[in-house]
């Protein structure tokens, strides 16, 4: 059980001076924090937004658990919707008209033969206990913008759990943190995930955050490349 | 004694057209939003048309569209709905076509303003496309999307050349405050005129105002 990427993805942009070229292999295990380390503008969070589906590569696959969530040459490209995967956005994207609550209970999803008041009950339960297990049980009925910011990054991951992803995705999760709130909040996060047990990636341009957080790093460097970049890992399984 | 008919009948209008535009204004925004190339520039200018359009071309495209043997005239005829023309309906419709591209422009830059990572958020979420529109993009659109609102209201109670084609000048049944000040002035009775002015100007005042409040809620 695993999450599995290969991706190439060409940018021809007039703003570009050369055109950008992403090629990336590399797969991730249940349980394991991947760290993509690199400087800004060198892919990483593309990387990230080809797997969640918000990007889309030129060529490639995503596999997650076995299922294909991309595959260039057999024309699959499930939407972001139904691909599992949980994004932190580096803004956290907290939805600023919904209450904590809300905010956390909106990727709980009405499942078939269920009545629309058993869905509320559930969504409510569940949110419920991912906010009390991140500690921001009392917060529920606040909104994004009456809480400090490593209040908003614990209702994003909350949010996050509760839509029951098969994948997280973290873009740069520390980075609208000061540095006192960063130590603080990094063992935990880090056991949090551990707990939740699926396959982790983490983009970062602090090699010390990575350092720190990942089982596994790897390296992205020259950003603007028309060759492919370091980020050649063997899959596993591959040879 | 001072007839409030054109007031009533501008109301209504004007009310029931807003309300028409404001949901096909929204919900066709939405519709064009992720359009891109040149289908979207060729859908953009069709909507866009009737603001540039004068209103006597309009009224003589609804004539033609919702007259007797026009198309959409047959089909209201078929409904049960004949003789729109000339009538009060006339004057709704007349209203809705011209303030229709001010609440659909409004609609597309309070939604191109939203933060593209809350709507890509809410698909990683596992939100239906339906869902992220009615619970985080009309939220934060609402501000845009109200004056939109206020801004169709105001176009479609001042309509004249449209109305006038359409749906003619028959006192206490199509005539509207602005016919009943062309009207007035025509025939020499200033004091009539005057009183409708002062009545338009004063609706006007109140709805720019809201338009502006909204606008000022826009960021914030």
């Amino acid at each position: 059980m695993s999450l599995e990427a290969a991706l190439y993805l060409r940018l021809d942009s007039p703003d570009f001076y050369r055109p950008f070229v992403l090629e990336a292999q590399f797969s991730v295990a249940q349980g394991e924090i991947l760290g993509l380390l690199g400087p800004s503008g060198s892919g990483k969070s593309m990387t990230l937004k080809c797997i969640a589906g918000i990007i889309r590569p030129d060529r490639g696959h995503v596999r997650l658990n076995g299922r294909v969530l991309f595959d260039s040459e057999r024309k699959i490209d499930l939407p972001a919707r139904e691909r599992r995967v949980g994004y932190l956005f580096q803004s956290y994207a907290l939805f600023p008209h919904m209450s904590v609550i809300k905010n956390v209970a909106s990727g709980i999803g009405r499942s078939k033969g269920e009545s629309y008041r058993e869905w509320r009950q559930r969504a409510e339960r569940c949110s419920r206990q991912y906010m009390e297990m991140l500690h921001i049980g009392h917060l529920a009925s606040r909104y994004p913008r009456q809480i400090s910011g490593g209040q908003q990054q614990r209702v994003a991951l909350a949010r996050l759990f509760a839509s029951q992803p098969e994948a997280i995705l973290l873009d740069e999760p520390f980075s609208a943190l000061d540095a006192e709130l960063k130590d603080a909040i990094g063992d935990e996060l880090k056991k949090t995930l551990l707990s939740y047990g699926c396959p982790v990636i983490l983009v970062s341009h602090n090699e010390e955050e990575v350092s720190r957080f990942c089982s596994r790093t790897i390296r992205i460097r020259e950003g603007w490349l028309e060759s492919p970049s370091e980020l050649r890992v063997p899959a596993a399984g591959e040879g | 004694m001072f007839d409030l008919a054109p007031l009533y009948i501008s109301l209504r209008a004007a009310l029931l057209s807003s309300a028409i535009v404001f949901v096909l204004g929204t919900v066709v925004a939405r519709l064009c939003y992720t359009m891109k190339g040149r289908g979207a520039t060729i859908v953009e200018t069709i909507l866009t048309l009737p603001l540039v359009l004068p209103p006597t071309v309009l009224g003589f495209f609804l004539l033609v569209l919702f007259g007797r043997n026009g198309p959409f005239g047959l089909l209201l005829a078929r409904m049960g709905l004949r003789g729109v023309v000339f009538s009060w309906q006339a004057t709704v419709i007349a209203a809705t076509v011209v303030s229709f591209p001010l609440m659909y422009r409004s609609a597309r830059g309070a939604f191109r303003q939203i933060d593209q990572e809350l709507i890509w958020a809410g698909r990683t979420l596992g939100m239906s496309e339906w869902k992220i529109f009615v619970r985080v993009m009309i939220p934060e659109a609402w501000p845009g999307l109200m004056a939109g609102l206020a801004l169709s209201f105001s176009r479609s109670l001042g309509e004249f050349g449209a109305t006038l084609m359409i749906a003619g000048n028959i006192p206490g049944k199509t005539q509207t405050m602005p016919m009943a000040i062309y009207f007035a002035t025509a025939g020499g009775d200033m004091r009539t005129a005057w009183i409708w002015v002062g009545i338009i100007v004063a609706i006007s005042c109140v709805s720019l105002a809201l338009t502006t409040h909204f606008d000022a809620g826009r960021k914030g």
